[in-house]
């Protein structure tokens, strides 16, 4: 607290008022400050979030009286035929996505951590798709996997003599072709968070570990993979959690299609809302989202450690 | 070390000048598959309908056309998206550097009642996912009377936590003399705030207007859910929505649709290359202690 060094000592009731009195003007300014803040996050993040788990108890209607339905909504959840689905290819898009990024970045990272010259570049291309827009690079992925002779990847595995795929219109490709999508698009980020953890861990190990003649693999099971544990835990969660709830690829590329073989959950939530009018049910639905989201952090720190910010 | 009984093969010195070759040539590869989707779509863009559609397919548009962009910009009416979005974004980011860098500053160096509490409640609405707010803040919106109006995009998300945190960080980084000298020589609140502090961020305050401006332009879930009206439509959601009706009319209308692409690309691509060692360190600034 900044007191003026002029302060004249008067009597002690007055002096603690006059304290008191400025650490108030003090703390008015600094809930001033933090105000803006608060109104905005408390009014479109904490009471819509606090309101989704209300109307998840209702038959909501915009228009018109709600109705109380108690548990309905989840109860529905466990009988409507495309839940199954959109949990199952939500857990399969996250099970092949999560390790593709994390490792094709960790790979790229360990790649980049050399001493080598044009690294920044190299930065600069991997960070490219990052930038880009969801949706720009969704309908270029769409039109790589474009079915038929026209579609430049089926232009490129033709070289090798491959037939043309349906990539997005085949059930069983239809998904990973997402998933390459958004591993490329994904890594670059990663990959940063990857190289500034990697060139955290001091030089020296390195070095004491090639005396002791530990070689390459050697030195990444032993040095770099325990001492990047944090790093990793903090890739492995923020991945997961946008994995569950992927949604721009979908709409733009398959529309949920064929036959429902992409339709993910927060796809489906939507439709559920928007398309449906459905607002109770998507509530309920989205709230078992939350509470899977916050499980599966929960295993993951329990099993990884503690994030560090 | 030199071993000079070892033949050439077998010297340390080139097994690290093979490594680091190695290293180099994966590199390369890893660029050109992270840059050639790209490629694929400039290619496109610069295509007369005919070529689009010509197998087998050709890498170099012969003759180069800038019809597509012309008919985006005109037909599709993709000036005006590009206003819209250029508008939201900017609104954004001007509202998101002020109250973030207030907030930070506040709870970064100022002592009051609540202060750890308050944060940690703000760190812990970190967990909420994006998907269950879609739903409720519709419904806020709608009540508000902000559907089909740029506010309900702006307001709702021109906050984040990160963004607190980031400036929180970085201002507690900051000397406390100056702000204390400035006290003393009877600075207000405010002024400290806008004389001292401020200056003091311009690091960080360039890094959180480049993320909250690219990802204003980025959004697409939130703009498509709020934004009905066709005049009033962000080029992501014109993109969205346009590129279903015309393939499903037209088939392939893919030279128009990459010009497009290129027009929401293009942008963020500028903003990256000229400010990119902000980019670069606002990934470090209180990101990850390892």
């Amino acid at each position: 607290m900044a007191m003026s060094p002029t302060m004249k000592p008067g009597p002690l009731l007055r002096r603690v008022a006059l304290n008191a009195y400025r650490e108030a003007r003090f703390n008015y300014w600094s809930y001033l400050f933090i105000l803006p803040a608060l109104v905005i996050l408390g009014a479109f993040l904490l009471y819509p979030a606090l309101y989704a788990f209300r109307m998840s108890f209702y038959d909501w209607q915009v228009l018109g009286e709600s109705e109380f339905v108690g548990l309905e909504n989840y109860r529905r959840f466990f009988e409507m035929p495309n839940v199954r689905l959109a949990v199952q290819n939500t857990l399969y898009y996250t099970a092949i996505n999560v390790p593709g990024t994390l490792f094709v970045s960790l790979f790229v990272a360990l790649l980049l951590n050399a001493e080598i010259r044009a690294r920044a570049w190299f930065r600069v291309l991997f960070y490219l798709p990052v930038i880009s827009s969801d949706v720009a690079v969704s309908l270029l992925w769409k039109w790589i996997y474009w079915a038929g002779e026209r579609g430049l990847l089926n232009n490129l595995i033709g070289v090798f003599g491959f037939p043309p795929q349906d990539w997005l219109g085949d059930p069983k490709l239809a998904m990973p072709a997402i998933v390459l999508l958004t591993i490329w698009k994904g890594m670059g980020g990663n990959m940063l968070i990857f190289l500034a953890g990697l060139q955290s861990i001091p030089p020296e190990l390195y070095e004491a570990a090639t005396i002791d003649g530990a070689g390459v693999w050697a030195r990444f099971r032993h040095v770099t993979w325990p001492l990047l544990r944090p790093v990793t835990l903090i890739v492995l969660l923020l991945l997961t959690i946008s994995s569950l709830q992927v949604f721009t690829p979908v709409f733009v590329m398959t529309g949920g299609g064929p036959a429902n073989h992409t339709l993910t959950i927060a796809f489906y939530i939507y439709n559920l809302a928007f398309g449906s009018g459905l607002y109770g049910f998507a509530s309920a639905v989205s709230y078992l989202l939350f509470a899977a989201i916050l499980g599966i952090t929960f295993i993951q720190r329990r099993y990884f450690g503690d994030v560090i910010y | 070390m030199s071993q000079p009984s070892l033949p050439f093969y077998r010297r340390q010195q080139f097994g690290a000048a093979v490594g680091k070759l190695a290293v180099c040539a994966l590199l390369i590869a890893g660029a050109l598959l992270s840059f050639f989707p790209f490629a694929w779509m400039v290619s496109t863009a610069f295509k007369t309908p005919p070529q689009v559609l010509a197998v087998p397919i050709r890498w170099l548009p012969d003759p180069i056309t800038g019809e597509n962009f012309a008919a985006a910009w005109r037909r599709f009416d993709f000036a005006r998206y590009f206003l819209n979005t250029l508008f939201i974004s900017s609104a954004v980011t001007v509202l998101s550097v002020t109250i973030c860098s207030m907030a930070g500053y506040a709870f970064a160096k100022r002592r009051f009642w609540g202060r750890e509490m308050i944060f940690n409640l703000l760190l812990a609405t970190l967990t909420i996912p994006g998907a269950v707010l879609m739903t409720p803040l519709f419904l806020v919106i709608l009540k508000l009377g902000w559907i089909n109006k740029f506010i309900g995009i702006i307001v709702p998300f021109c906050v984040s936590v990160t963004n607190i945190f980031l400036m929180r960080q970085y201002i507690s980084t900051l000397p406390t003399e100056l702000e204390e000298a400035a006290r003393i020589d009877g600075a207000s609140d405010f002024t400290i705030w806008w004389r001292i502090i401020l200056p003091l961020s311009k690091p960080a305050m360039a890094t959180l207007a480049i993320f909250s401006f690219v990802g204003a332009w980025d959004g697409f879930l939130w703009p498509l859910i709020v934004l009905k009206d066709k005049a009033m439509w962000t080029l992501n959601v014109a993109l969205g929505l346009l590129q279903q009706e015309y393939i499903a009319a037209e088939g392939s209308p893919w030279g128009v649709m990459m010009a497009g692409s290129l027009l929401v690309v293009l942008p963020l691509i500028g903003v990256f290359l000229t400010l990119q060692r902000y980019f670069m360190s606002g990934l470090t600034i209180g990101a990850v202690k390892g």
